[in-house]
């Protein structure tokens, strides 16, 4: 496992629910292409995905960078916790950070919330990833 | 027995079935290699197609396969005995759903990740994709009218469950508008949204809402019945809401509960160290259905179900790091699916009676325990609940909540999709009306099942929740089956031993059929001439698709496949380079399993 790792929360209304077994929102567009949502949806995550494009080649490939729906909280809520733990980030802080984590397009780094509410362009984000990865853990 | 041991047992089992068989799957059957480049890769875009860590796919591909459909079919299958129901789950998990849903995975990712329905047409042949959509549509149609009798009966059933069920739908869509409108995190909001609902179970509990004197008002046979309509009428406006309005914030409503209950589940019988009441083996009445092939029809998802293919072959295909990773997300999501049928089991068994003679009489009749498998799910979890602390009342409206907001979720996007389908066939046969009009499609799509969910018929032939349910697991049966064709085809064609592909495949057209031509059989002889039709058409496509799996498995194993067999290597494209962002497409010579590495 790397010692430094980036999430990118996909902004809300743009990941696609799923809604279990014999049904899933998620599956609508690859069955029948017919899904009205979709053009909304790509408008809404193409910034994301410039912003991951952007990081994943600016950084070192011994950074993990991994999108993950704001939903799939089985993966994203022991991430940021583990990832702040390892980081020493007092609970105080790291159930702080876990709060925020499932913020609109929220960057993560090492379990800290670097940014949310706006997706930031893919420079900035590149520039705010890379002040927290050399910042002093606290 | 111990529920405790039993649960440990499977668990070791499973673990058994990850380490050795997915393993003797990954390296022998669909030879993964790590240094594929997956379409992950070949096409990122950070929108679709992204290289995701397996733990974060996991995450994601679990909670899009499992909900309330592997509850069901266990709770009537231990109609039969928890023997049989238990090793049709744990035998189905290991050799048949993870065999499909991992191989469903693997054939994607060598095929651009592309959907199952895509890869029939592209692996069998052009009416596969025909055969695809139809055997969908009758798939939902079922999935639509069985989840509305079920939540229709827990309304009735369970009272108190009216007011959190009914107060949920705005309370999701405020609360997705705060997140949406504020950008706030999503997290505290939707752990507010769950508090509420229990606060609402809680007031549910004290003022229950029966519609029983309405009902007889307004005619109806029986009070499930005005449930059903209403629930269709919500269903119809729902499905034309954008997902992020209603169904997303539910939906992560729901993420939260399912982990509540599975932990009530599991915690619960730890703690109370409930023992197993029902027998091994039943000994059922004269004249029940036949545990050959009966009981593989009636647990459908749990054992295997071909909507997983969907999911793994649509979204979780688009974002696998490597290859090798569809072992971990493909297979051991399987086997999470498993647990839950695990735990309906467990509940329908241990949790629902105290004594073998109390559990009998709730499983006398098969009509009995179809009819009532979802009550005796709920009772079974308040058990567990009671084990806990909370009050038993509280406790079965809480389970019936949390069973009533995942099929209601599955309506929901059932009848979406149904829509959908309905414009997708109307336009292969050029009904261009019916495909532009959303409001003429939407009829048409909650119609059918509207009329299976309502209509009277007479005892255990008629259309008693039972029979639907059978008729579920058939067509779900049938789209796991097109799903293992397409796996077999592609394995045969790598010049590999497609046995374990093959071995599922046919035991599953073998049950189904037969299933088949004995309803058919019994529902000429009652008369049921809405249903003996039905199954008569499930028939014809389940004889289709055995003909096409043959036909292209003989194709496959024709020297004429010779080319395909093994794949040349080819430079690993540039992935913030020209190719990037790039769309796959129907026309890419992807079909035989375009082999680019790394």
């Amino acid at each position: 496992m790397s010692r430094h790792r980036v999430l990118l929360v996909r902004p809300w209304g743009a990941g696609r629910a799923d809604s279990g077994c014999c049904s899933g929102a998620g599956i609508i567009s690859d069955v029948s292409g017919r899904d009205p949502g979709r053009a909304r949806q790509l408008g809404t995550q193409r910034p994301l995905g410039e912003v991951y494009l952007t990081v994943r080649a600016g950084l070192p490939t011994e950074v993990e960078v991994e999108v993950v729906n704001p939903d799939n909280t089985l993966f994203l809520l022991p991430a940021v916790v583990r990832d702040g733990r390892r980081h020493g980030r007092p609970w105080r802080v790291v159930l702080r950070q876990l709060a925020r984590a499932t913020g609109y397009a929220a960057i993560i780094v090492d379990g800290r919330v670097v940014s949310d509410a706006t997706a930031p362009t893919p420079e900035r984000a590149l520039r705010l990833i890379r002040q927290a990865l050399d910042a002093p853990r606290r | 027995m111990p529920a405790v041991v039993v649960v440990a047992v499977v668990m070791v089992m499973f673990a058994l079935g990850y380490r050795y068989y997915s393993r003797y799957l990954a390296d022998r059957v669909y030879g993964l290699d790590p240094t594929y480049v997956t379409p992950a890769h070949q096409f990122t875009d950070g929108v679709d197609f992204v290289p995701t860590n397996r733990h974060v796919l996991f995450g994601h591909h679990f909670t899009s396969v499992a909900g309330a459909a592997p509850i069901v079919g266990p709770a009537i299958a231990v109609f039969w005995g928890w023997g049989p129901a238990l090793a049709w789950v744990v035998l189905g998990t290991i050799f048949a759903a993870g065999v499909h849903d991992f191989g469903a995975l693997a054939v994607s990712v060598r095929h651009r990740a592309r959907n199952i329905g895509t890869l029939a047409a592209d692996v069998i042949s052009k009416r596969a994709r025909v055969l695809f959509l139809l055997i969908i549509f009758f798939l939902l149609t079922l999935v639509n009218a069985v989840f509305a009798v079920v939540i229709g009966n827990l309304l009735v059933a369970y009272p108190g469950a009216v007011i959190p069920i009914f107060v949920e739908i705005p309370l999701a869509i405020a609360i997705g508008q705060y997140i949406y409108r504020t950008r706030r995190p999503a997290l505290v909001p939707s752990i507010a949204g769950v508090i509420i609902l229990y606060v609402l179970i809680w007031v549910g509990n004290i003022w229950p809402i029966e519609i029983t004197g309405l009902a007889d008002q307004l005619g109806f046979a029986q009070p499930r019945d005005l449930w059903v309509i209403i629930l269709f009428a919500y269903t119809f406006v729902a499905s034309r809401l954008p997902v992020w309005l209603l169904l997303q914030p539910r939906d992560y409503i729901n993420s939260h509960q399912l982990f509540i209950a599975l932990a009530v589940i599991f915690v619960g019988v730890l703690v109370g160290l409930d023992r197993i009441v029902a027998p091994l083996v039943n000994d059922v009445p004269a004249g029940s259905p036949s545990i050959f092939p009966f009981l593989f029809i009636t647990v459908a998802c749990g054992a295997i179900s071909g909507f997983h293919s969907l999911v793994a072959s649509g979204t979780t295909a688009k974002q696998l790091d490597r290859e090798t990773d569809a072992r971990y997300v493909g297979y051991a999501g399987a086997i999470g699916e498993g647990s839950l049928a695990l735990g309906s089991i467990i509940a329908v068994t241990a949790g629902v009676a105290a004594s073998r003679a109390e559990w009998d009489s709730l499983y006398a009749t098969h009509a009995a325990a179809s009819g009532g498998a979802t009550r005796n799910f709920v009772n079974g979890i308040a058990s567990f609940a009671a084990n806990l602390g909370v009050e038993f009342q509280l406790a079965t409206v809480f389970a019936a909540v949390v069973v009533i907001s995942f099929a209601a979720t599955t309506m929901d996007t059932g009848v979406r999709l149904q829509r959908y389908i309905v414009q997708e066939i109307a336009e292969l046969v050029g009904g261009r009306r019916v495909a532009r009009n959303l409001t003429l499609a939407g009829l048409l799509a909650i119609a059918a099942p509207l009329a299976l969910a309502l209509l009277p018929g007479g005892g255990d032939a008629g259309y008693t929740f039972g029979v639907l349910w059978r008729l579920f697991g058939t067509t779900n049966q049938l789209t796991a089956g097109l799903a293992l064709a397409v796996i077999a085809v592609w394995v045969l064609r790598r010049r590999r031993n497609p046995v374990a592909v093959v071995v599922p495949l046919v035991f599953l057209l073998a049950m189904t059929t037969w299933a088949l031509i004995v309803q058919l059989r019994e529902f000429v002889r009652a008369d049921e001439w809405v249903l003996a039709p039905l199954d008569a058409l499930i028939f014809v496509l389940a004889v289709w698709l055995i003909v096409e799996a043959v036909l292209a498995l003989r194709r496959a194993s024709g020297p004429a496949a010779e080319a395909e067999a093994i794949p040349g290597p080819r430079p690993a494209p540039d992935v913030t380079g020209a190719e990037r962002g790039a769309e796959p497409t129907d026309s890419a010579a992807a079909s035989s399993g375009g082999e680019p590495r790394r």
